[in-house]
């Protein structure tokens, strides 16, 4: 669905972000892209979108070069920014003006959503809190039924019941023709939906690897005193113990704990990728 | 058999180049981003036009009570031609300035890039609008304001003005020269980030004075202190020069900065 291959992009010609930036996704899968502030997790989600143009290399999406914009290909992915503000229509409207470029807009799971997260189609969108407004551009990103959804920091203002509803919806509308990407540096609030994990370090993928080959490589646990004869790729002493990172030699199956594994990327990746070879 | 199967080709190919050409302009597309356009910036087109016309009526009737008594006929048979033609490009310059607003604001920018439409038809819907539709609807309106406007100033000041003739060269002419700056607005609309309306009309300014002074300099530079403008050139190529520029400003401005606007908006950046 999505391949980026040997992508150089800088916002000027001193400040590259991008050198030769490698990565590859397929469709029917949600990713987690990782990494810290100004890693260039945005920048990625803009490029893919064709919202930034890269300066070399090939950045291609279902077979689309995104800086075309096409609109047989923008009716097809949909970009929600981390910061965004809407017009002062009110969400009926809205949705009318906009509904009609995406052909495989769908009212039905616009109205579930809606529902879900307690918003009514009457009110004004300029009215909201920010944490609603996000509510309502997340619903209406989904029932696009766009084949490639951008979610740029999706859970950053959403309370925390509506953070454990976002994830049960991502789960609910994610399936075998669509992708979404979702960048994100508070990953407590993508477990258990995500099948790729993606981390970015100084414009640069230093991870990138399925939730299954973490589960089969590594194992995540607490452990009250650390052994010399553990295998130990990552340590984070806490009260009454260590949380740890370990080689799984045992086709031990563990839930994977996602700071932990970022926290481990950081801390050492060569380590921790060698842990997959 | 075989011409089954050539049949099939053409049609194969008649369906491609139609995709191909629809990732340009589809109509259906087109006429839904006007109706978004419509929905996001109407009210704020019809504000602008309603300040201008409220202005204009305000002022017009504070100088027939304060200043002096208007007996000139020129003034009377042509108070409504210059008026219109005032107001098409003033609010023409407002209306092209406010083109693209949603670009300006890098928050909202991706709604409008992202919004599934070519760069062709983003640019349309903006001449259909802002153009097209504003030269229409000040037609119409005008005619209509006059009207009223006659009847009140006639019954308090018992003044007479002619109604405009749209068909008049003059105001054709006019008309013509408004779709040249209007593009030059549209351009500056999407050039400048801040304040287009003031700053393309500043860039026009020195432009012009640059140009001005460029061929004064070379005036100088080859003719020295010859007075070029009254000796060298006849009424006959003066006559020419203004075919020229005519030619240019009616017929080439338009249709380039129309393409420079598309260019812009298609390298367009976040």
């Amino acid at each position: 669905m999505i391949k980026i291959e040997q992508l150089k992009f800088g916002y000027s010609k001193k400040k590259i972000l991008f050198n030769h930036l490698n990565a590859e996704m397929s469709v029917g899968k949600v990713y987690g892209l990782l990494g810290h502030n100004g890693a260039g997790k945005t920048t990625m989600l803009k490029l893919i979108a064709g919202l930034l143009f890269p300066k070399s290399g090939k950045c291609s999406v279902m077979d689309f070069i995104p800086k075309e914009r096409n609109p047989y290909f923008l009716q097809e992915i949909f970009y929600v920014p981390e910061e965004f503000d809407f017009p002062s229509i009110s969400i009926d409207k809205f949705i009318k003006a906009y509904s009609v470029f995406y052909p495989q807009y769908s009212k039905e799971i616009m109205d579930e959503i809606l529902v879900e997260f307690e918003l009514q189609t009457d009110e004004k969108l300029n009215a909201l809190s920010f944490g609603q407004k996000k509510k309502f551009l997340l619903a209406f990103a989904l029932s696009t039924n766009c084949k490639l959804l951008l979610l740029d920091e999706p859970t950053n203002g959403l309370d925390i019941p509506s953070k454990s509803k976002f994830r049960k919806i991502i789960a609910r509308y994610i399936n075998d023709d669509r992708s979404f990407v979702i960048s994100t540096h508070q990953v407590r609030d993508l477990d258990n939906i995500l099948d790729s994990v993606i981390i970015i370090e100084k414009g640069e993928v230093v991870f990138d690897k399925t939730i299954d080959e973490i589960q089969s490589k590594l194992i995540f646990r607490k452990v009250q005193h650390l052994d010399d004869n553990l295998e130990v790729l990552y340590s984070d002493k806490e009260l009454g113990g260590y949380n740890i990172v370990t080689k799984n030699t045992d086709a031990e199956e563990t839930k994977i704990d996602l700071e932990m594994l970022y926290n481990a990327i950081n801390a050492n990746k060569e380590h921790v990728n060698n842990a997959f070879n | 058999m075989q011409l089954m199967q050539i049949k099939s080709m053409l049609i194969m190919h008649l369906i491609n180049y139609k995709k191909g050409m629809n990732k340009y302009f589809n109509i259906k597309r087109f006429a839904n981003l006007v109706k978004r356009e419509l929905h996001s910036n109407m009210k704020r087109n019809l504000l602008i036009i309603g300040a201008m016309f409220s202005i204009f009526t305000i002022s017009a009737f504070l100088v027939f009570e304060l200043g002096e008594e208007i007996t000139s006929e020129i003034t009377f048979e042509k108070f409504h031609s210059m008026v219109f033609l005032g107001m098409l490009f003033t609010g023409g310059a407002f209306l092209a300035s406010f083109s693209f607003i949603e670009l300006r604001n890098k928050i909202n920018a991706h709604f409008y890039l992202l919004t599934p439409g070519s760069s062709l038809e983003k640019l349309l819907v903006n001449l259909l609008i802002s153009l097209v539709g504003f030269i229409v609807f000040m037609m119409l309106f005008y005619f209509l304001y006059s009207q009223v406007f006659n009847w009140i100033v006639s019954a308090i000041f018992g003044y007479q003005f002619s109604n405009v003739d749209f068909l008049h060269e003059e105001v054709i002419s006019s008309i013509q020269v408004f779709i040249s700056v209007h593009s030059i607005f549209l351009l500056g609309a999407i050039s400048f980030k801040k304040y287009p309306v003031i700053l393309t009309p500043i860039f026009i300014f020195l432009v012009n004075i640059t140009l001005f002074g460029f061929v004064r300099l070379v005036g100088f530079a080859v003719f020295g202190d010859f007075d070029i403008d009254n000796q060298l050139f006849s009424k006959e190529i003066f006559d020419k020069l203004n075919l020229y520029s005519k030619i240019i400003i009616i017929y080439i401005i338009p249709p380039v900065l129309w393409f420079v606007t598309y260019l812009k908006l298609n390298e367009k950046e976040l």
